[in-house]
């Protein structure tokens, strides 16, 4: 079983609260049933959770067609199940839009003033290995094997090299040959491709300042996440987190107060969140901190842009992190 | 005064009935701008909900094809070059 946390921006009801005020310390996030969370996945103003049984839920803002089939519901107001082709192995978030890839390797979209699930034209091999979708804005990514496949706004060639206004079917994105895609993480109009050696393979779109692909392409064991606006590569070798952006709202990475291992690190649209394990005994334990911009209480109390890392939590075991449109959220899974 | 990014007037959002421009925010809600506004040499686009701005990249001959779109007429001529 799987206990949800949420904090930050919760104007559209995006948190699974029963109410829809900011919050600014974790609260408990209530989702029936007594399955295990698989990810979290958070549009503009809309959550979505995969279950381990392949079923969603979703809450928040529906004006676009983001959860539900009803145009008149304008908010869906606590985690609500959303009705899905089939069973779903992966689900994806952009701006007002919801992507879900089922069992068999179709991919269904919705939001964006769709108001039920429509399907791609790409289909994956449902035997060909594991299936993965990535979102961010107005883009989408699947993965399969070395390929990475997308759609949405390419004004920035962030999709292909010759800039148009939008892509609208999954269209191939680059190949990263022998060694096989791990993840995509996405900013606002860029992606990146990290693969299974924890190197990147591909980088595309309007970079943030800094950032130059040609320099970091020798490097293995990186977990790199992104913000709308900037990128964060942790090199698991040697203990280090660099950032790359504009950094105007303390979104680059604190250098100072990290004193003991990063267990987990993961993005939100303008703001970090690090899980830290303290080996102290007989207690050991993990942190939870945040970085960045934090004006919604999704840093934790103090709502300024301050340099540093603020905590917000202490665990027995180590929690899984995920973020979203100024939100927080922090996962607890119960044996 | 640090804005947050900096975008290009084509990647807006233009509603011809409100005359305004949007885009959206990382807290949720949409940055606005007015036609009218950014004809006047406003470049700051603001958030409703936090304290978010953004610089919004424009000509001011760009705007000649959005006040076409909402079917008015500029306060006075725009001068497109040559």
């Amino acid at each position: 079983m799987s206990c949800m946390y949420s904090f930050g921006s919760n104007g559209q009801g995006q948190l699974g609260l029963a109410h829809d005020r900011d919050v600014d310390t974790p609260q408990r996030s209530i989702l029936a049933g007594d399955g295990r969370m698989s990810k979290i996945a958070c549009g503009g103003n809309h959550s979505v959770v995969l279950m381990s049984n392949g079923t969603l839920a979703g809450c928040g803002d529906n004006r676009r067609g983001e959860l539900q089939g009803e145009c008149a519901l304008q908010q869906v107001r606590g985690w609500t199940a959303i009705e899905v082709p089939a069973p779903v192995v992966d689900v994806a978030c952009g701006w007002d839009t919801t992507v879900v890839v089922d069992t068999q390797g179709h991919i269904w979209q919705r939001g964006g003033g769709r108001y039920e699930f429509e399907q791609r034209q790409l289909r994956l091999d449902p035997a060909g290995g594991r299936i993965a979708v990535y979102g961010c804005f107005q883009n989408f990514v699947v993965v399969q094997g070395s390929q990475v496949y997308g759609w949405g706004s390419n004004t920035k060639c962030q999709l292909q090299a010759r800039k148009c206004r939008s892509v609208a079917e999954p269209t191939l994105v680059c190949d990263s040959g022998s060694v096989a895609v791990d993840y995509v993480t996405m900013g606002k109009d860029f992606l990146v491709v990290v693969d299974k050696n924890g190197r990147m393979a591909h980088a595309s779109g309007r970079l943030p300042a800094g950032f130059h692909l040609e320099q970091q392409e020798e490097r293995v064991g990186l977990e790199v996440r992104c913000m709308w606006t900037s990128i964060h590569v942790w090199d698991t070798c040697q203990s280090t987190v660099e950032s790359f952006g504009r950094g105007t709202h303390a979104q680059l990475f604190p250098q100072v107060g990290v004193g003991v291992p990063i267990a987990d690190f993961t993005a939100g649209s303008e703001h970090g969140i690090l899980v830290t394990a303290g080996q102290e005994e007989p207690h050991p334990h993990y942190d939870v901190h945040c970085w960045g911009w934090g004006e919604h209480g999704n840093c934790g109390p103090q709502r300024g842009s301050q340099p540093g890392l603020q905590l917000v939590g202490r665990y027995a075991t180590r929690p899984r992190v995920f973020g979203g449109c100024a939100s927080t959220w922090i996962v607890l899974d119960q044996r | 005064m640090s804005t947050y990014d900096e975008i290009e007037i084509e990647d807006m959002t233009f509603e011809p009935e409100s005359q305004m421009f949007t885009y959206p925010c990382p807290c949720g809600d949409r940055f606005q701008i007015y036609l009218d506004d950014l004809f006047d040499g406003e470049k700051i686009a603001v958030c409703p909900s936090c304290s978010l701005m953004i610089d919004v990249v424009f000509e001011k001959e760009d705007l000649a094809e959005y006040y076409e779109e909402a079917g008015i007429q500029p306060p006075e001529p725009i001068v497109i070059a040559a």
